[in-house]
Parts: C-alpha cells; structure tokens; sequence
C-alpha cells in the first residue's frame, strides 16, 4: 500500500509537470509602457522636423523609440525617420527626435500629418515591441 | 498489481488526452466596415473585424493602391500583429501613403488583405474623409 501511494505521488507530480511545461510560454512582461507625440516642429525650411515625445516605461529599462512622421505636401509625400535609445526614469520624461526628410520624397510643410512610433521596451526578462499610430499637427 | 497497472494505464490515458486542444474545423473570416482617410492623405485608415472560432495569433497585411484623377499612384501597406480571442477583434490598420508615391485622395481604390488562418480579400473601396 505504501509503495501504491508513492505511485499515485509521482504519477500526480508527473501530471502537474507535464500540464506546466505545456502552458503556453508568456511574452516578456517588461511592464506598462506609452509614448505619444506631444510636439512637432517645421525646421531647417521643411527639411527637418523637430518631434517631442512623452514616453513613460518602468525604471531600470531602457526604451528604443523608432519614429517615422508621414505627410502630404500637395500631390507628393514627405517622410522621416529618426530613433533614439534611452534609460527609463520611470516616470513621463520627453524625447526629441529630429527627423529629417527623405529626400527621395518632399519636403515637410505645416500641417496634419501621420507619426507611427515603434517603441521596444528591454528589461532583465526581455524586450516588448510595441507599434503606435497618431494624427499629428506639423507647426 | 493489478490496480497499478490500471492506474499507470489511466494516468498515460489522462495525460495523453487532456492538454491537447482539438484544433477547431471553423475559420477565421475577416469583415471590413470602411476606410477613411487621415492626415491629408498621407494615410487610410482601415476599420476591420476578424471573427475566429478558435483563438489565432498572427499577421495582417492590408495593402491600399489608388490612382487619383490626376493620373497619378497613391499606394501603401502595412503588417500589424494581432491576437484574436474569444470568438473576434475589432482592429484599425494604418496605411502610410508610399514616399515614392502621392497622398491618397476621396475615391475609389483597390484593397487586398491577407490575414492569418482567412481568407484573402481583394476588392474595391471608396476611400471617405
């Protein structure tokens, strides 16, 4: 009887493992994070635009920010793209990027245009990619 | 003896028939609701559902294409992530207007989407303000 009772101990703990092992494994969880663009400014005579953004992430990660601002100037297109590393304060804290145009497309005139912010969030357990589309106003 | 052995035959029984999901014979459809333009132009944006009868994770890939009355191209795409549970999502896909190209204007346009574990949507839309 004894021996049957070990039995039914390794064959539950047998059990409890298999069901564990076979859970589905999580995405690293490097905790809430958010950017937003709060500012972005026509420079240099449209060649360049100036964006501010407010981005929050837990302290101790750092975050990588890949923003590309998209606008129409009459019947061309005006594209940028700038990223940018930083450590996390863990509060809000501003990040500027200077994006400059591509000068296959056209310049930035002021006005609506799309900003798509590509942040990847890192911690001791991994890295969280997460993509923000936002309408924005050149100024 | 005997009770072991029926016991090891049903814990191989349990294990070898508990965690495995049946995958689900349903598919996953996709419906769209519209498309309206943003920033000028300078993208479209379109509304979408994905009904899953079974959980799925993957892509989807929206491409728009428009020749405007001017003759001239507007195209873009773009690939988000999703993850659908519960039976659907509702999800918006950003399409960036193409550097080479034009701003998108009201009118018709041409869109394809391709979703994970669905059925491919080729077709014409009115893109709105």
């Amino acid at each position: 009887m004894r021996r049957f009772t070990a039995f039914l101990a390794v064959l539950t703990a047998l059990i409890i493992g298999s069901v564990l092992l076979l859970a589905p494994g999580a995405q690293a969880d490097t905790g809430p994070s958010t950017t937003r663009v709060v500012t972005a400014d026509r420079a240099a005579q449209g060649e360049r635009v100036v964006v501010t953004l407010s981005a929050t992430c837990p302290a101790g990660a750092t975050i990588k920010v890949v923003v590309t601002v998209t606008a129409a100037n009459d019947n061309r297109i005006a594209q940028g793209a700038r990223q940018k590393k930083v450590d996390c304060a863990g509060t809000a804290q501003p990040i500027e990027l200077r994006v400059e145009h591509n000068p296959i497309g056209a310049i930035f005139i002021v006005g609506a245009a799309t900003a798509t912010t590509v942040r990847t969030v890192c911690d001791d357990s991994g890295c969280d990619t997460i993509s923000f589309d936002e309408t924005i106003r050149i100024s | 003896m005997r009770k072991m052995i029926a016991t090891a035959l049903a814990a191989v029984l349990l294990i070898a028939l508990s965690p495995a999901p049946a995958r689900a014979a349903a598919t996953t459809e996709i419906e769209l609701f519209g498309t309206t333009l943003a920033a000028r132009g300078a993208a479209v944006d379109v509304n979408f559902g994905i009904t899953c009868p079974a959980d799925v994770e993957g892509t989807a890939t929206v491409s728009v294409t428009q020749t405007r009355d001017d003759g001239l191209t507007a195209s873009g795409v773009v690939v988000d992530e999703f993850s659908c549970r519960n039976g659907g999502i509702l999800n918006i896909a950003r399409v960036t207007a193409s550097v080479l190209g034009a701003p998108f204007e009201r009118g018709r346009a041409r869109l394809t989407m391709l979703v994970t574990g669905a059925a491919p949507i080729n077709q014409n839309v009115r893109l709105q303000n």
